[in-house]
């Protein structure tokens, strides 16, 4: 995977109320940076491409050196003449991070587009931060029919996985899906997870959850396996 | 006791079609539950030195929540002492087939491959 990375949504909320990230729209923070450009800044541009640029080179006169050495030939040749015939360097775009600062940072407007991403999926916000404050991975679940897939952080236990799915705590769960997701599951060596969060002025009758809970809610999470008998 | 109805019929099921023994009610504020012992632990010794599996059954088309299920948990835990770590879910279809679900209370703990 490289960038740009494609996040799902509840991963940009959680790494923006972390602090990890900032929402940008990519319009205003262009617009931002080059209504404010100088001279100096086209030069600072200007001067970290040729930068780059040299780096690469030195990288592959190294390699070139390297191979000669290993193959037994002589390293002092032509240097010019090399790097004339033999080198290929892409050249890339100016880095326009070097001018975020330039950027003034809309805290209010972030929280806004924020505020949008919850009012569509805050429980299932809810489930995700819940199971990143255990350490778990999250992936998107399409591939096994739910919500996500949750990875237990603990190399030494990398083979089981969790299908994590998100229900109403007042919502029926269907027993046919229940049948179909915890036989799929058990198929492919995970658990069929019913997560919800608790609604109403019940009691914390649901053992203790770690800290990390947005306004004092608490996850019921229920695995299901097919027992193996029957 | 009705021997059709949805106890009697899981617990037929279970006592000679799977062969469990000791098998009775447990009778809970808002659920029944059957209670038994299967033919071999149905899991390693760990999790199963009690011998004992509890039941809820239920109808295919009945509706099941999240809520109900903590209610199920807490109840048998007033009646046990502590919260069990899990239930069978015995699901029957309208056809006389019933397929059993384990449903642990919680995450489960990842099997070692």
């Amino acid at each position: 995977m490289g960038l740009p990375l494609l996040l799902m949504t509840e991963e940009i909320v959680w790494l923006v109320l972390k602090n990890l990230a900032i929402l940008v729209p990519g319009k205003k923070y262009i617009e931002s940076i080059y209504s404010k450009i100088s001279q100096d800044d086209i030069q600072l541009l200007e001067k970290e491409k040729k930068d780059y640029l040299e780096d690469q080179l030195a990288i592959k006169i190294k390699q070139f050196e390297e191979k000669q050495i290993k193959l037994n030939r002589p390293v002092k040749i032509n240097k010019d003449f090399l790097i004339e015939n033999f080198t290929l360097i892409i050249p890339r775009e100016p880095n326009p991070l070097l001018l975020k600062d330039r950027y003034v940072h809309d805290k209010s407007e972030e929280l806004v587009s924020i505020t949008n991403f919850l009012k569509f999926s805050a429980t299932t916000y809810s489930i995700f931060q819940y199971l990143k404050s255990l350490d778990y991975f999250l992936l998107p679940g399409l591939r096994f029919g739910g919500r996500f897939i949750a990875y237990p952080g603990d190399p030494l236990r990398f083979h089981s996985h969790l299908i994590v799915n998100d229900f109403k705590y007042n919502e029926n769960i269907d027993l046919i899906k229940l049948v179909r997701g915890g036989r799929l599951a058990t198929g492919v060596k995970k658990a069929w997870l019913v997560a919800s969060v608790i609604e109403g002025d019940e009691e914390k009758c649901v053992d203790k959850q770690k800290d990390d809970e947005i306004a004092g809610e608490e996850i019921a999470c229920f695995s299901v396996e097919w027992a193996g008998f029957g | 006791m009705n021997q059709n109805g949805l106890l009697g019929q899981v617990k037929q099921n279970l006592l000679h079609y799977n062969l469990w023994s000791d098998i009775s009610e447990i009778k809970l504020p808002n659920y029944t539950l059957i209670q038994g012992k299967p033919k071999e632990p149905l899991s390693s010794a760990a999790e199963s030195h009690n011998e004992y599996e509890i039941i809820y059954p239920i109808k295919l088309t009945d509706s099941l929540t999240p809520k109900q299920l903590n209610q199920i948990f807490e109840e048998l835990k007033l009646e046990k002492g502590n919260r069990l770590p899990k239930i069978i879910c015995a699901i029957l279809n309208d056809d006389g087939t019933i397929v059993y679900y384990n449903i642990y209370n919680g995450l489960i703990k990842p099997k070692k491959n």
